[in-house]
């Protein structure tokens, strides 16, 4: 515990990732306020997932520090940053796919209840489980899906699992890795509404190719760039930005 | 939909649903198997009462009786593989250790003391399986994959080099006889050497590993396990701490892996090297296999299925040019694998399923028709 708790929901100084003679992320700092919804972009190679895997624990920095509600928890492995209510999801769908939508979701679930241990469950928790999941399933709009295996549900449904996991976990901030990645016009609409709809005290973290995506979510915008930070501000600022247009498009 | 419906839906979901009695890791199938759950309880019932009346009805067949008695006890000892390779996606290739250290430590235990007490052997067995469980698999789990599979037989081939060699404890290459001990329950004094009541014996410890094994994969522990299964890096990210998991369904599988063997030294009379050596890890694997992986009654079927067959062939006195096959059981064996992992990867179970949709499929067709 570093600083005392500031109204901020992350702080990141200086962090660093380099791999062998790579340097991915080159000391990025930034801070987001809680229930902020911060957008991190840049081009390819800008060094985005690898900071994103940073904040969520799956890589380890090299250098640099990451706060959470005032707690430095740069040494925490990432199950452990999960109960502290970081709670992330992935690019690409990783789910359980040869069980249902309902089970995934109660993996998730009984964690966050402490029953995972349990050899026997009784039915008042049984209970209490079962209706925990269908709410985050109505949440997300997978209710109609609860008993369909995760493997014959359509791409974009399979997107929102995604999110129903990681918000099962009941986090206070959300890291988002591309929400949208690969989805159709449609399925992109409904999604950027799903996330519009979260609640608004949860901090958001979203990394995003689809800038419409970006614009209509984000409040702050980050760009990274070569594993720096190439500017920070609100979509208006970034939008009018020559530098940021620059990196995108060439000159 | 509504949020009554949605509810409805909940109630009638995977706790409730007709089909909660199916335990298979396959779940894709679900729920499109009509009353399998009755037909289990029924068959399950059923099962149970023919095995008990087998002595009975075979009429001081000592063979039968001590053959059935031998299929049990691996059958319990395949369920418990299965905990780990069909339900955790842990592919141990040494549980014979801890089948061994059950055959061992009740050997030792009894060979040691007088008129020792059946109850205190088992306890003895299952405790030192368990506890070395806890420390090689402390060790095993740190690894994946095919190193955790070379760890794991590497484990099981040193106790086996230490049984073999340690002649003062262990009878060394000889083995050590083990005498019956004894058993009184509630003041009634079991004869352990007549093969019918080593038999009641055996088939009661039986269903009770099995309804264990069955509480297991149905209870949230057992859900966590198979996510773990399916996807660890995900359970991660759902704040599961997955190696302390694994490492509790290594114990429970080593414990109940010790239990079948202290069943087999008592069966046998003898304690041999064998027991621990990989061969045993391979036979049992080869039973889950064939019974199917991740289903509850696979490694029961299988375990009967190998060992029928193999007694079946070894009865035939047909050759094949020079082999007499009643002495080429590995090689049918073999043949059998070959054959089931390419064309019947879900093993009898996967068999099964496929008919009995097969058949409710005709059943519901001819109904409408009518």
């Amino acid at each position: 515990m570093t600083t005392p708790f500031s109204g901020e929901a992350l702080r990141v100084t200086d962090l660093q990732k380099t791999f062998g003679e790579l340097k991915a992320v080159g000391g990025v700092s930034l801070s987001v306020a809680r229930s902020e919804r911060r957008a991190v972009i840049g081009p390819n190679g800008a060094g985005k997932t690898t900071f994103f895997n940073l904040i969520s624990g799956a890589l380890k920095p090299t250098a640099g520090t990451i706060e959470f509600e005032g707690h430095n928890v740069t040494g925490l492995p990432d199950w452990k940053r999960v109960r502290r209510g970081l709670s992330r999801t992935f690019q690409r769908n990783n789910l359980f796919t040869s069980l249902t939508t309902f089970e995934n979701v109660r993996l998730a679930v009984q964690r966050q209840h402490s029953l995972s241990y349990n050899l026997w469950s009784a039915g008042k928790a049984r209970r209490q489980l079962n209706e925990r999941v269908e709410q985050v399933l109505i949440q997300v709009g997978l209710a109609r899906r609860s008993q369909t295996v995760v493997a014959s549900l359509s791409y974009g449904e399979q997107r929102q699992l995604e999110i129903a996991l990681a918000l099962a976990t009941e986090p206070s901030i959300l890291l988002l890795d591309e929400p949208t990645a690969g989805m159709s016009v449609a399925e992109t609409g409904r999604m950027i509404d799903l996330i519009k709809q979260l609640p608004p005290s949860l901090t958001l973290l979203l990394v995003e190719h689809d800038m419409e995506v970006v614009f209509s979510i984000a409040d702050r915008i980050t760009v990274l760039h070569l594993g720096q930070v190439l500017t920070e501000g609100t979509a208006q600022a970034i939008r009018a930005d020559e530098r940021v247009r620059q990196v995108y498009f060439g000159d | 939909m509504s949020l009554e419906e949605v509810s409805k839906d909940i109630e009638a979901g995977p706790v409730a649903s007709p089909d909660k009695e199916d335990d298979s890791g396959n779940y894709a199938v679900r729920p499109s198997l009509p009353w399998l759950g009755p037909a289990k309880w029924l068959s399950g019932g059923l099962a149970v009462l023919l095995l008990a009346a087998f002595p009975a009805l075979s009429n001081g067949d000592n063979f039968g009786v001590n053959l059935l008695t031998e299929v049990l006890i691996y059958a319990l000892f395949a369920l418990s593989l299965n905990l780990l390779l069909g339900y955790t996606g842990l592919v141990s290739f040494g549980h014979a250790a801890y089948f061994g250290l059950g055959v061992y430590a009740a050997g030792v235990f009894t060979a040691q003391i007088k008129n020792a007490s059946f109850l205190l052997g088992l306890l003895v067995g299952v405790v030192v399986a368990g506890v070395a469980a806890l420390g090689l698999g402390y060790l095993s789990i740190r690894t994946s994959g095919i190193y955790f599979l070379v760890l794991t037989l590497a484990f099981s081939q040193m106790l086996y080099a230490i049984a073999f060699k340690w002649n003062d404890l262990t009878g060394g290459s000889n083995g050590l006889p083990v005498l019956k001990p004894e058993l009184i329950l509630f003041g009634w004094q079991i004869d352990l050497t007549d093969p019918a009541a080593y038999y009641f014996v055996t088939l009661a410890l039986f269903v009770i590993g099995f309804l264990v094994i069955r509480q297991v994969i149905r209870s949230p522990f057992g859900h966590t396990l198979v996510g773990i299964r399916d996807n660890e890096e995900r359970m991660a990210a759902l704040g599961y701490q997955t190696r302390n998991f694994k490492l509790a369904a290594f114990v429970i599988a080593g414990a109940l892996a010790g239990l079948a063997g202290v069943l087999n030294v008592y069966h046998n009379g003898f304690a041999s090297a064998d027991d621990l050596y990989w061969t045993n890890s391979g036979l049992v694997m080869v039973m889950v296999l064939l019974g199917g992986k991740g289903t509850l009654i696979g490694p029961v079927l299988g375990a009967f299925f190998v060992r029928y067959a193999e007694q079946f062939i070894q009865g035939q006195k047909f050759t094949l040019g020079s082999f007499l096959m009643a002495e080429r059981w590995l090689m049918v064996l073999g043949a059998i694998l070959v054959v089931f992992v390419l064309f019947a990867p879900s093993g009898i179970v996967g068999i099964g399923r496929s008919l009995w949709r097969w058949g409710t499929e005709r059943l519901s067709v001819r109904g409408k028709q009518k």
